[in-house]
């Protein structure tokens, strides 16, 4: 029978919703006050569902909604909003809630919605067991120079990295990290040939006012804005393998520190290379210095 | 005494005595520069105003993050500097301690389990 997870910091809404769902007769209920105390009660054994309120006490739903995200990926949530919370629902969604219910409607509306949101996650279920199962994937990618499209790539390799069991949920950050560092030095320091000296600069004249986005210029400019960054990912049961290539022109991978060398912090080097080194296993650069191979072996704890 | 100057898009902000709580939503790579301007304006303002002496990063919405938020607390920490004051995190995740120990942050500033803690290591007291 699954179980689902009551939060409300108030006694009557929380017999309200207890007395809904347990008289279906399809589900064990729990209940927790306030965000903070769901998230006690999780550690020891994670819900198959939540149903929480958004304004709490102790971790409010939003909170929540960040919290179980990071910590409890596949436990999916249904916020129930009072009247006047419509905008905090939508924010809510944004990060990852399942659905919501408003509070007037819980009677008829809320069964129907726990059900969807159950069967989704069975179905997630049947897919990260197939996806366990993959021996071998490649992909490759030839992106425009957006970093709108930075965080939609770094979100499919971790979840085909975690899927593959190749890390756990830390190892699967680790690599989610180190690819986007990689992928923004593609787009800015590569393809638009942005020095950090020129971010900076650009970052305090906008923030001062009158000034113009350096990044938005230069997407507009020959031959910046035409540059594409490809990208190969190839997971095996071993490792995964990260090929990422700008079309910028490249620099003396001599130069760089190496690895652990404190010149590293120097924030022209880049701070990103440092995380690319710190949670790759390998993190090579061709000739060039516009192609960077980054390779993350399988842990051995997963 | 607390008080909550505002939560944008981006980042949430608080005040409690003489510091800033400053909690980014996001981790930001995926945003223009001018998409972030109007509340790292925002953010300035509130560590500019008289009285602010202390930035916390509550880094506890965000499951990692990387060199663009580092660079945002870079500058907070700047900032708080100048007025005599310091920068310290809380609410860390694992990889988020990695991220700050890779980069050497985590010998600058505090790191720490809870915003409590964070404020009391600035000589604030907790709400």
């Amino acid at each position: 029978m699954p179980r689902v997870l009551v939060v409300d910091d108030s006694a009557v809404d929380r017999r309200f919703v207890g007395g809904l769902l347990s008289k279906a007769g399809r589900y064990q209920v729990d209940f927790a006050e306030d965000g903070s105390q769901a998230l006690s009660q999780m550690r020891q054994a994670p819900p198959d569902l939540i149903v929480t309120d958004l304004q709490m006490p102790n971790r409010n739903g939003l909170e929540l909604v960040a919290a179980v995200r990071m910590h409890h990926p596949n436990v999916p949530i249904i916020l129930m909003t009072g009247h006047g919370s419509e905008a905090l629902a939508v924010e809510a969604l944004q990060r990852g809630a399942s659905g919501y219910v408003p509070k007037p409607h819980l009677g008829d509306r809320l069964l129907e919605a726990v059900d969807e949101a159950l069967a989704m996650s069975k179905a997630d279920r049947t897919y990260d067991r197939l996806i366990s199962c993959m021996s071998k994937c490649t992909f490759a990618f030839e992106l425009d120079s957006d970093p709108a499209l930075i965080d939609p790539l770094v979100d499919l390799v971790q979840q085909m990295v975690a899927g593959m069991k190749l890390t756990d949920a830390t190892g699967r950050f680790r690599v989610g990290a180190a690819l986007k560092e990689a992928l923004l030095n593609a787009v800015y320091r590569g393809n638009l040939e942005i020095s950090f000296q020129e971010m900076q600069a650009a970052r305090v004249s906008l923030v001062e006012g009158g000034g113009e986005d350096l990044f938005l210029k230069r997407r507009s400019q020959k031959p910046y804005g035409d540059r594409k960054v490809f990208v190969d990912v190839t997971l095996d049961t071993g490792q995964a393998k990260f090929v990422i290539r700008d079309q910028g022109p490249g620099f003396d991978p001599a130069s760089l520190p190496p690895p652990g060398q404190p010149g590293s912090l120097d924030p022209e080097v880049g701070r990103g290379l440092v995380l690319m080194r710190a949670f790759m296993d390998e993190v090579t650069y061709s000739a060039g210095g516009n192609e960077v191979t980054m390779i993350k072996g399988r842990e051995s704890a997963v | 005494m607390s008080s909550a100057p505002g939560s944008g898009k981006f980042v949430r902000i608080d005040k409690q005595g003489e510091a800033v709580v400053v909690a980014p939503l996001f981790t930001f790579a995926s945003f223009t520069e001018a998409d972030l301007v109007a509340e790292w304006q925002a953010v300035q303002h509130e560590i500019d105003a008289p009285g602010v002496k202390h930035v916390i990063v509550d880094l506890g919405e965000i499951p990692y993050f990387g060199s663009t938020v580092l660079e945002w607390m870079v500058q907070m920490w700047k900032r708080a500097k100048a007025k005599g004051g310091s920068l310290a995190t809380c609410n860390c995740s694992k990889i988020g301690r990695e991220v700050l120990h890779a980069a050497r942050f985590d010998t600058l500033w505090g790191v720490f389990d809870s915003r409590d803690e964070a404020l009391k290591s600035v000589g604030q007291t907790p709400a």
